[in-house]
């Protein structure tokens, strides 16, 4: 058993320790030894030369909002289509249902070319925008999902008592579905945070690029400075960890209803 | 009345947001893949040339063909390994009170929520010729090994960096769901003498098919767009051993400019994605029929 968390554990614990070794350490002791002196010199290196606050700074820029905007706007749409019967209401869930399937590269091209139509390239609501637009599919199937076993009772009575739709939705709805929202913040979090393709193509220099992009460009432009390279990945991967660890009592649950889909 | 105004308010929101990610994406893409542009030709006129580019994918293995071998290759052995991988643990962790049980899903944790680039690059680094590993190799007497040069050994190294960052996710799925199985069952089945190998063999498996299969869906999905890590880790390479459909169909577009023949790759991948759901839904219908 603790073999085999040590298994899982061995790089973590190896990209921890190289970041905190000079780099002459890391040549003559080897990767595994801890380092004779602790030296947080290649954080400050990552952080001040390779600007790793600014790059830091641009993924939350671009996190927060979409994950906000994208559970906003699936709840708003998950509402009407599971508690109100209307035409044409189930082929809009087709569709957001279809939306699951696509294949990443389909849309690629045709949003690269959208957003500079619309001026927003290497601009934060580029990503902001294509990030709350990927959410939606998988957002609005959940939410509905969810939505749809509230009884019905509860609504009725609120209509009784003249409660405005945006009324029940807010008051009733929303705070019954705090559970599966928590599921879907860990989720959408840990997508956009994790983004590289689009960081990639929508971005160019350090005005919105997120970090994971400039991690990865930190590679090649520089002889292999390990100890640089693991402080960059460092700090790059504690926010998504963290994240996981505050809402991990959610998370099981969180898979088995992201596994209902299909 | 008054409830059923103002929906269209509500849906719209996010209507304009599926267009935008989805609608609109697809059919530009659907148009595209019909037609013969290529920004390597330049002031090459655009015009619809039929199926041109889904028969041009088939007419050298080199295009599809080899990617989609890969994919197979990659995809089975990853998920295989770690379907049996977790079980086994699963069963282990939930089968007995072990302390420091709670310490050890937290570690379980750490590799799937950690970024994919990083993951890629960290294995990168590993296995590179001057790497962790060869180093190690190097002081057991072991000549380095060309870990990332040779297209096989490449093929493994992705394989084990998948297995390593998703097994976890495995285990967690597998052991909620032994937790939840009565405990009546297996005593039961104890009472009557039945060995362990048989319990979990008869009893405890066909109760989770459920979820295993829901689980399998869920990693052959993934498995089948993973970009970041294959990317990171080999960048497809060498001469290409890496790439999965996923990869090469991100090369041909953006860096072969060649629009025409990356969007039909596309639509190809999102064909036979389609039949995997549709494979793995229909076990899923079944079972719920009781037909198994």
């Amino acid at each position: 058993m603790i073999v085999l968390a040590f298994m899982f554990l061995v790089p973590i614990y190896g990209s921890i320790v190289t970041s905190f070794k000079s780099i002459e350490e890391i040549l003559t002791e080897g990767f595994w030894s801890l380092p004779n002196h602790f030296s947080f010199e290649s954080y400050v290196e990552a952080w001040q030369l390779k600007n790793f606050g600014r790059y830091l700074l641009n993924s939350f820029i671009i996190t927060i909002p979409s994950v906000i905007i994208s559970i906003l706007v699936a709840s708003l749409a998950a509402y009407p289509l599971s508690r109100i019967k209307f035409k044409g209401q189930n082929i809009i869930f087709f569709l957001f249902v279809a939306g699951l399937f696509l294949p990443p590269q389909i849309n690629l091209l045709p949003l690269y070319k959208f957003i500079n139509m619309i001026g927003l390239y290497d601009t934060y609501w580029a990503l902001i925008i294509v990030h709350v637009a990927f959410g939606q599919p998988i957002c609005v199937f959940i939410l509905r999902n969810f939505f749809i076993n509230i009884p019905f009772e509860i609504q009725e009575a609120a209509k009784m008592d003249g409660c405005s739709n945006f009324r029940i939705y807010s008051r009733i709805i929303m705070p019954l579905a705090k559970p599966v929202i928590a599921v879907l913040l860990i989720f959408q979090f840990t997508w956009v945070w994790n983004d590289f393709l689009w960081g990639m193509i929508l971005t160019q220099g350090e005005n919105a690029r997120p970090v994971t992009v400039a991690l990865f460009n930190l590679q090649g432009m520089y002889v292999v400075e390990w100890n640089i390279q693991t402080a960059g990945a460092n700090i790059t991967a504690i926010p998504t960890i963290v994240v996981f660890l505050l809402f991990q009592r959610y998370f099981i649950k969180g898979i088995t209803l992201g596994a209902v889909k299909g | 009345m008054r409830l059923n105004k103002g929906r269209i308010g509500f849906v719209l929101p996010a209507v304009v947001f599926l267009a935008i990610g989805s609608l609109f994406p697809f059919f530009y893409s659907l148009v595209r893949s019909f037609q013969n542009w290529n920004l390597n030709v330049p002031g090459d006129k655009i015009t619809f040339t039929g199926f041109n580019n889904y028969a041009q994918l088939f007419t050298s293995f080199e295009v599809f063909g080899k990617p989609l071998v890969i994919t197979i290759i990659f995809v089975i052995s990853s998920i295989t390994l770690e379907f049996i991988i977790a079980l086994l643990l699963a069963l282990l962790i939930s089968s007995r009170d072990i302390k420091g049980k709670n310490f050890f899903r937290t570690c379980l944790i750490i590799p799937m929520a950690t970024t994919p680039v990083i993951v890629g690059l960290m294995g990168k680094y590993l296995f590179s010729d001057f790497g962790i590993i060869n180093h190690y190799l190097g002081k057991l007497g072991i000549p380095p090994q060309p870990w990332l040069g040779s297209s096989t050994m490449a093929l493994i190294v992705v394989i084990i960096v998948e297995v390593w960052q998703w097994t976890p996710f495995m285990i967690l799925i597998l052991e909620a769901g032994l937790n939840d199985i009565p405990q009546t069952a297996v005593e039961a089945a104890d009472m009557d003498g039945a060995k362990p190998w048989q319990v979990v063999l008869f009893i405890k498996l066909p109760l989770l098919k459920r979820l295993i299969v829901l689980a399998l869906m869920l990693r052959t999905m993934d498995c089948i767009r993973i970009f970041d890590m294959i990317w990171s880790l080999t960048g497809g390479g060498p001469v290409n051993a890496t790439e999965t459909v996923s990869i090469a169909a991100y090369r041909i577009a953006f860096r072969y400019f060649n629009i025409g023949l990356g969007t039909a790759y596309c639509f190809m991948i999102l064909i036979i994605t389609i039949l995997i759901s549709i494979f793995y839904v229909n076990i899923l219908t079944r079972e719920e029929q009781g037909a198994w």
